[in-house]
């Protein structure tokens, strides 16, 4: 089933938490796991990996510094096996899809997100569990993304939870409710492009497939939301986030579900459901995205 | 009138409990609803179900005989294959109102969202707001009123029943097999009467019916998709 939340809400500093709460309505809709995106309005290159040991903290930092110079880093463990790892990187921004890339070959590391603005956290259980594991630190935040998961498409890993980061596009994560039934066609076209997969999840190959179009064929957000409509099979809802866009896609026979409300004073809500909105509007009538339909927001 | 607190209740004691106060009791008052999910499913008997607060899926399916109202908004798939009774939603339903309704009548108050009223076989669905997309999808029977906007495809391969609309443009967002036609005396005064045991006053003479064009088992093309922008990778 699955469950998407978004929010656009300028200089919000607790959006995390918000986006956190909006997903706790939708804990119906799924809760193997929890993961939200949020774009912070800062300008240092921030990291975020998950690690299957704490040993593996040396093996990151090696490959982190062979790239650049780390600051502020922080270790905690997750509701699950998974510890995670948290810093400001000094990085050559031109090396960050190198980075990344060189990380996820590890077969203990998973970069949940790396880049300007970005922070992804995901983990096993319910929009609880992963309030009550991950604390985040207090920032002006701008936009957000976040989902709950019922896993039908690939393994209960966290690695495979959403929001899914594209090496590619540092910037771009991506939430989906619903399957790729041309997946494994899409997989192999891309791979043979040379993108390279680090999980079987089916929304993977939707993040780097847009990853590929708007860094590679610089076309932008709204342009790829309607060739990823043309090109994906199946039934899918996406909410797809860069730094200062959010982009919203929903299949032409309208199986998955997607409300948005435009609150006065720029504030947007999406969500899979009426119920997740109350959190943060009480009581309106949220409008339904058209089937077939693409939209975008500016932040 | 006896009271009900949903807190701390699953939908399944919830309903054990329903069944048993419905043999005996005339007005039930429910509150804490919390959005519970398949509120009263399958209840049969005769009394008032009041509920202070929203709903979440299936409210009143299969209902057969209470009145439920709901002093708040219900989720999807409000009246999911009823079969006699009354739903009154004073606020708003999600998506699927009344589908595969076979008697008793549904008011929503506020707005409802896509395919209301979707493979309905009898009965009657009042929405006094706006309905989303595809609203009486594939009807079988009985009867669907729209007081406001109607969405795109309003009776997309309606088999049988009618849909009478106040949207002055709902000639432009048609669906496949249905027409516009005028609303006749008969129908006017069933919809009359309607309106005046549940308190709608609106005037009948702006009413239009969406009918089938052919009625029963036929032959209908499959909705082409509408290409806006972009194309093949």
């Amino acid at each position: 089933m699955c469950g998407i939340a978004g929010l656009i809400a300028k200089d919000s500093s607790n959006l995390g938490y918000d986006l956190i709460n909006m997903l706790k309505q939708l804990i119906h809709r799924g809760k193997d796991a929890t993961g939200v995106a949020v774009y912070e309005d800062r300008d240092d290159i921030q990291i975020r990996v998950a690690l299957t040991a704490q040993q593996y903290q040396k093996d990151l930092e090696e490959i982190i510094e062979r790239h650049g110079s780390i600051s502020n880093s922080r270790m905690y463990q997750g509701e699950g096996i998974f510890t995670f790892y948290e810093a400001s990187l000094g990085v050559d921004p031109e090396r960050i899809t190198q980075l990344n890339w060189d990380i996820d070959t590890h077969p203990e590391l998973c970069v949940h997100s790396l880049g300007r603005h970005i922070k992804v956290y995901k983990d096993q259980g319910s929009a609880e569990d992963l309030r009550k594991r991950h604390e985040m630190p207090p920032a002006k935040a701008t936009h957000g993304i976040g989902h709950v998961r019922l896993a039908t498409e690939s393994v209960e890993n966290i690695n495979f939870a959403h929001p899914f980061v594209s090496y590619i596009h540092p910037e771009l994560s991506l939430v989906h409710n619903g399957q790729f039934t041309n997946y494994f066609n899409m997989r192999r076209k891309l791979e043979r492009m040379g993108i390279r997969f680090k999980t079987n999840n089916d929304s993977e190959m939707a993040a780097h497939f847009l990853a590929y179009q708007m860094k590679e064929k610089g076309i932008d957000l709204e342009e790829a939301l309607y060739l990823a409509l043309d090109t994906f099979d199946g039934v899918f809802t996406l909410l797809v986030s860069t730094a200062h866009q959010i982009g919203a896609l929903r299949d032409r026979l309208g199986i998955k579900p997607m409300l948005f409300f435009e609150k006065d004073g720029g504030a947007v809500l999406f969500g899979s459901e009426q119920i997740c909105l109350t959190p943060i509007v009480s009581d309106v009538y949220a409008t339904e995205m058209d089937p077939g339909g693409v939209m975008t927001w500016s932040v | 009138m006896v009271r009900l607190d949903l807190k701390g209740l699953s939908p399944r004691d919830v309903n054990r409990k329903l069944k048993e106060l419905i043999k005996t009791e005339e007005e039930i008052e429910v509150v804490n609803t919390h959005s519970i999910h398949n509120f009263a499913t399958a209840l049969v008997g005769q009394g008032k179900i009041t509920l202070h607060g929203s709903t979440g899926f299936y409210t009143g399916g299969f209902l057969e005989g209470p009145t439920l109202i709901v002093k708040g908004n219900t989720g999807w798939y409000t009246g999911d294959n009823m079969l006699a009774g009354e739903i009154i939603v004073e606020m708003n339903t999600g998506s699927n109102a009344a589908p595969s309704m076979l008697g008793g009548t549904v008011v929503i108050r506020g707005n409802s969202g896509s395919r209301a009223g979707w493979g309905m076989k009898g009965g009657n669905l009042i929405v006094c707001g706006n309905v989303g997309r595809w609203t009486g999808k594939m009807t079988l029977g009985g009867r669907i009123v729209v007081l406001g906007e109607v969405g795109e495809g309003v009776g997309e391969s309606m088999y049988n029943g009618v849909i009478h609309v106040l949207d002055p443009a709902a000639e432009e967002k048609l669906g496949g097999n249905v027409k516009v036609a005028p609303i006749d005396d008969k129908e006017k005064k069933e919809v009359e009467s309607l309106f005046k045991k549940y308190g709608i006053e609106v005037g009948m003479e702006q009413f239009r019916s969406i009918v089938p064009k052919i009625y029963g088992r036929h032959e209908y093309k499959l909705f082409k998709p509408t290409h806006k922008k972009g194309g093949q990778a």
